[in-house]
């Protein structure tokens, strides 16, 4: 598998190919900080499709000795929160758009739509900034350095964030799973 | 929660889609970046043109004439090393008595 770097000089000389890989490669997490910062799956793909341009617009700043998700998350993060601070209207149902649940009994599918839907209405209250921590520590597995990084941010800006997010959702979420281990990591 | 947070956020499809909507969206900006980097090399070939093709002749012609120069130079030399030798042997006192002797019959 090519390195992100040697995609990127392609990409930056135009190569169709090589930017579709690094698209390709990074967009599923791309999508997952987008939905966590919109709250709208449409409106999360969007950003995510801006955040993917901004990054070839801008494809020559990224530092070829560096990771190339941290610098593409930072992008994809600024692209997310312009988009929202941009809508005036959002849909608070939107991830509830998603596809049906995997499981099969309709009562634990209510079960599973309930726990979504406070999930969502939980990362919603949440901070942008604390949304973002917490879906690049919880669910992308980024360290507390890499989020201060992307966010441009202390460290330990980013163990409070993560920290008071966490609580947030734990809270949320614990009518549903009160002997779950939240607390992960 | 970390997985249910991942299945919530993560995308139901397998991205080729959402690949397909940027690139199509990223081909204005993909086909300037390529005529950009082929106008860069058609610039070098420009400047080559009209620039190194005279300094490529006049390379030529001066390596040509660096060459020429000592071969001018040994045929010079050739022409003068005759009369130099032949006052050498003329200008010789012993020779000349030699020569003059033979013919007088001395």
């Amino acid at each position: 598998m090519e390195p992100d770097a040697a995609l990127a000089v392609q990409a930056a000389a135009g190569d169709r190919e090589a930017f579709g890989a690094l698209v390709e490669r990074h967009q599923a997490a791309v999508r997952r900080l987008t939905r966590a910062v919109t709250g709208d799956a449409h409106d999360a793909d969007d950003a995510a499709q801006d955040a993917f341009l901004s990054a070839l617009d801008r494809i020559e700043t990224y530092d070829a000795s560096r990771p190339f998700g941290p610098w593409l998350m930072r992008i994809a993060t600024n692209a997310a929160i312009d988009l929202v601070r941009r809508r005036t209207v959002r849909r608070a149902d939107a991830l509830d758009e998603r596809a049906p649940s995997r499981r099969s009994s309709p009562a634990t599918d209510a079960e599973s739509a309930e726990i979504r839907a406070k999930l969502v209405a939980a990362l919603a209250e949440l901070p942008e900034r604390q949304r973002v921590a917490v879906t690049l520590f919880d669910v992308e597995g980024y360290s507390h350095a890499e989020i201060a990084a992307v966010l441009e941010i202390p460290e330990g800006t980013v163990r409070s964030d993560v920290f008071h997010a966490r609580r947030t959702l734990r809270v949320a979420l614990e009518a549903f799973a009160p002997d779950r281990q939240m607390e992960g990591r | 929660m970390n997985d249910l947070m991942r299945r919530l956020l993560s995308p139901e499809d397998d991205g080729r889609a959402f690949t397909d909507a940027v690139l199509m969206r990223a081909a204005g900006a993909l086909h300037r970046r390529r005529a950009a980097a082929e106008g860069a090399d058609g610039q070098a070939w420009t400047w080559l043109e009209a620039w190194a093709r005279p300094w490529l002749i006049a390379a030529i012609v001066a390596l040509a004439l660096a060459l020429a120069l000592p071969v001018g130079r040994a045929a010079t030399s050739g022409a003068t090393v005759t009369p130099t030798l032949a006052s050498d042997l003329m200008g010789t006192s012993t020779g000349t008595s030699y020569v003059l002797a033979e013919t007088l019959g001395n």
